[in-house]
């Protein structure tokens, strides 16, 4: 397994494609950011930094469905479709590698292509974000309108954490499934509008358990079915307190509930394993041209 | 000792079987020449016994190792083949393909022992032109040098003169022939171009609709070559009725008109006959049959 890495890793820096995407992903970070800080301008004439901000820039640049994300799937797909029409598979799997620890090193060299990808997308929106405005500034911008309908402008304890835990495991599981497609597919025609549309769909439909009045049930199993949903829902928690006066105080924040949390974690590591599991039977049974 | 042999291999590809219980046996620091027309099941074998194509049926062993062995996967690192296309990187360099692949074979050679590489397929001079610029006669000597590079004990080499210009194959063809000389490095290998085989094939298989025909060594290929003698007359009819008069059973008429006549024949007493009768001999001449006429000799029979 450590020589398919190096191999990869040796084919990685050569790569003029990653290089490529890698210079489009800092582009695009820092075009949103120049947009967000427009935004303020336009809005609060550049006062207050309610859209560009450290928090706000980097819960939006984990999103898989928006900006710079759905790039990701799509150069892997490119990637591990050229493995097999170039040949690589076949002189690997002739040159002894089992078929098994082929997939297996495809999977791990995918994670580290979409990773690289997403931390220099994600740190200079989150870098550049609390540069200029600052990381948590009074009244930020979190989670778009349902946020501001449930009045919340600050995010929970511990939010970030949940949200990074959360997106390691969605990015994790977006990379089994696009290593899936490609590897069953080997063609960049079938695979590319695939999975692109499986993201979009679940992103939309995680999008239906913010509406107003929405079903529990449907939010339940929307926890447990779409790997998107902990990553996508904005849940505002309400908390009471009581002042000196006996006066009721309404706390509105934004967060993640432990269900939401547990959730996630549970239906994403069950899609790695899965897509994992049935990518690995099929490539080792499936004939190589 | 064989290092390939399949045992009753079958590939059904759908309700096609695409390989029929082939048993074949390469032997060692051979050069076997792979012989069929498109389609007859060689890449297909080469796929099955490199682990590429999975068997319906039937298994084969590789050095004696046989296929569901665990230590298959080592022994392979001994094989090296260029199954149909080469593969490589189009946007890497000879060199950093070299490198690539070193890297996945677990293998580290110097800068001087790639440029050796390159030299003997006359690649010395490609700096740092990427692949995706090479002529498909560089690749296929590039693919060529990179399997080398593991220093193997078995080549399989499918088609691998496509793409070659004359001087390239009259050099593939020396390379091949030092290969298996002086290293002794058994060779599989496939040619559409027979008469280039025939230059260096120690033993010849013979397939044909997914069955493995004959195997056969070179000299046992040649003792079996049929000598005929060819004429060219001017009157077929009467050359005929001739023929028939003294008994000769084993002759054919070729499309441009000549009779090749394969049974033993007196030439005097033939063409005293053919005179009597006011045939007239144009030409004359015996020849011996090349592997191609002997494989089309054979699949006549089957099919």
């Amino acid at each position: 397994m450590s020589r398919l890495f190096k191999a990869f890793m040796f084919k990685l820096r050569k790569d003029i494609t990653f290089r490529v995407t890698l210079i489009v992903g800092a582009s695009v970070a820092v075009f949103l950011t120049l947009l967000y800080l427009l935004l303020d301008y336009a809005l609060f004439e550049g006062e207050e930094h309610v859209f560009l901000n450290g928090q706000s820039m980097l819960i939006t640049s984990l999103s898989p469905t928006q900006n710079f994300g759905l790039a990701i799937p799509v150069n892997l797909i490119t990637y591990t479709v050229l493995e097999f029409t170039q040949g690589s598979i076949r002189n690997k799997i002739i040159s002894g590698h089992s078929k098994a620890k082929l997939y297996l090193s495809l999977y791990l060299n995918g994670l580290i292509f979409a990773f690289s990808l997403l931390i220099v997308y994600v740190l200079i929106c989150f870098g550049l974000g609390s540069l200029i405005g600052g990381f948590d500034p009074e009244g930020s911008f979190i989670g778009g309108i349902s946020s501001i309908a449930g009045g919340a402008t600050t995010l929970g304890e511990g939010y970030i954490l949940r949200i990074l835990i959360i997106a390691v495991l969605v990015y994790a599981g977006i990379v089994a499934f696009t290593i899936f497609f490609a590897s069953l597919f080997r063609n960049i025609g079938p695979s590319i509008p695939v999975v692109i549309l499986v993201l979009i769909m679940c992103n939309l439909v995680s999008t239906f358990t913010s509406f107003p009045g929405i079903d529990e049930k449907f939010i339940w199993v929307m926890r447990i079915v779409n790997p998107l949903h902990a990553l996508s829902a904005t849940e505002v928690i309400t908390t009471t307190t009581k002042d000196a006066y006996d006066n009721t105080i309404v706390n509105a924040s934004v967060n993640m509930t432990n269900e939401t949390f547990f959730s996630g974690i549970g239906s994403n590591i069950f899609y790695i394993f899965a897509f994992l599991f049935g990518g690995l039977v099929i490539f080792k049974h499936r004939d190589v041209k | 000792m064989n290092l390939i042999e399949t045992n009753e291999l079958c590939k059904k590809y759908s309700k096609a079987l695409v390989i029929n219980h082939v048993n074949m046996h390469v032997p060692e620091k051979s050069i076997y020449g792979f012989v069929g027309e498109n389609g007859s099941g060689k890449t297909t074998i080469m796929r099955l016994v490199m682990g590429l194509v999975e068997p319906t049926s039937g298994g084969f062993s590789l050095f004696g190792i046989p296929n569901r062995d665990r230590r298959i996967h080592d022994v392979k690192r001994q094989v090296s083949a260029i199954v149909e296309t080469a593969s490589l990187v189009p946007s890497m360099t000879a060199r950093d393909n070299m490198i690539y692949q070193e890297l996945y074979l677990g293998i580290k050679l110097s800068d001087d022992e790639r440029k050796e590489l390159l030299t003997k397929v006359h690649l010395e001079n490609v700096g740092k032109k990427k692949v995706k610029n090479f002529s498909l006669g560089m690749r296929q000597r590039l693919a060529i040098a990179m399997a080398l590079m593991n220093k193997p004990k078995l080549m399989l080499l499918d088609e691998p003169m496509n793409g070659l210009d004359p001087e390239g194959i009259a050099e593939l063809r020396e390379l091949l022939i030092e290969l298996n000389q002086n290293e002794g490095i058994t060779i599989l290998i496939s040619s559409h171009i027979l008469s280039e085989l025939e230059k260096i094939a120690t033993t010849y298989g013979f397939i044909s609709h997914g069955q493995l025909l004959e195997e056969i060594t070179s000299d046992e290929l040649h003792n079996r070559c049929r000598k005929s003698l060819s004429l060219a007359v001017n009157d077929l009819d009467n050359a005929k009725e001739v023929l028939e008069k003294l008994g000769l059973k084993e002759y054919s008429i070729m499309p441009n008109g000549d009779i090749k006549i394969y049974d033993n024949v007196s030439i005097t007493k033939l063409v005293v006959e053919l005179s009597k009768k006011n045939v007239e001999v144009l030409n004359m001449r015996s020849s011996e049959e090349s592997v191609e006429d002997y494989y089309l000799h054979l699949i006549k029979g089957v099919m």
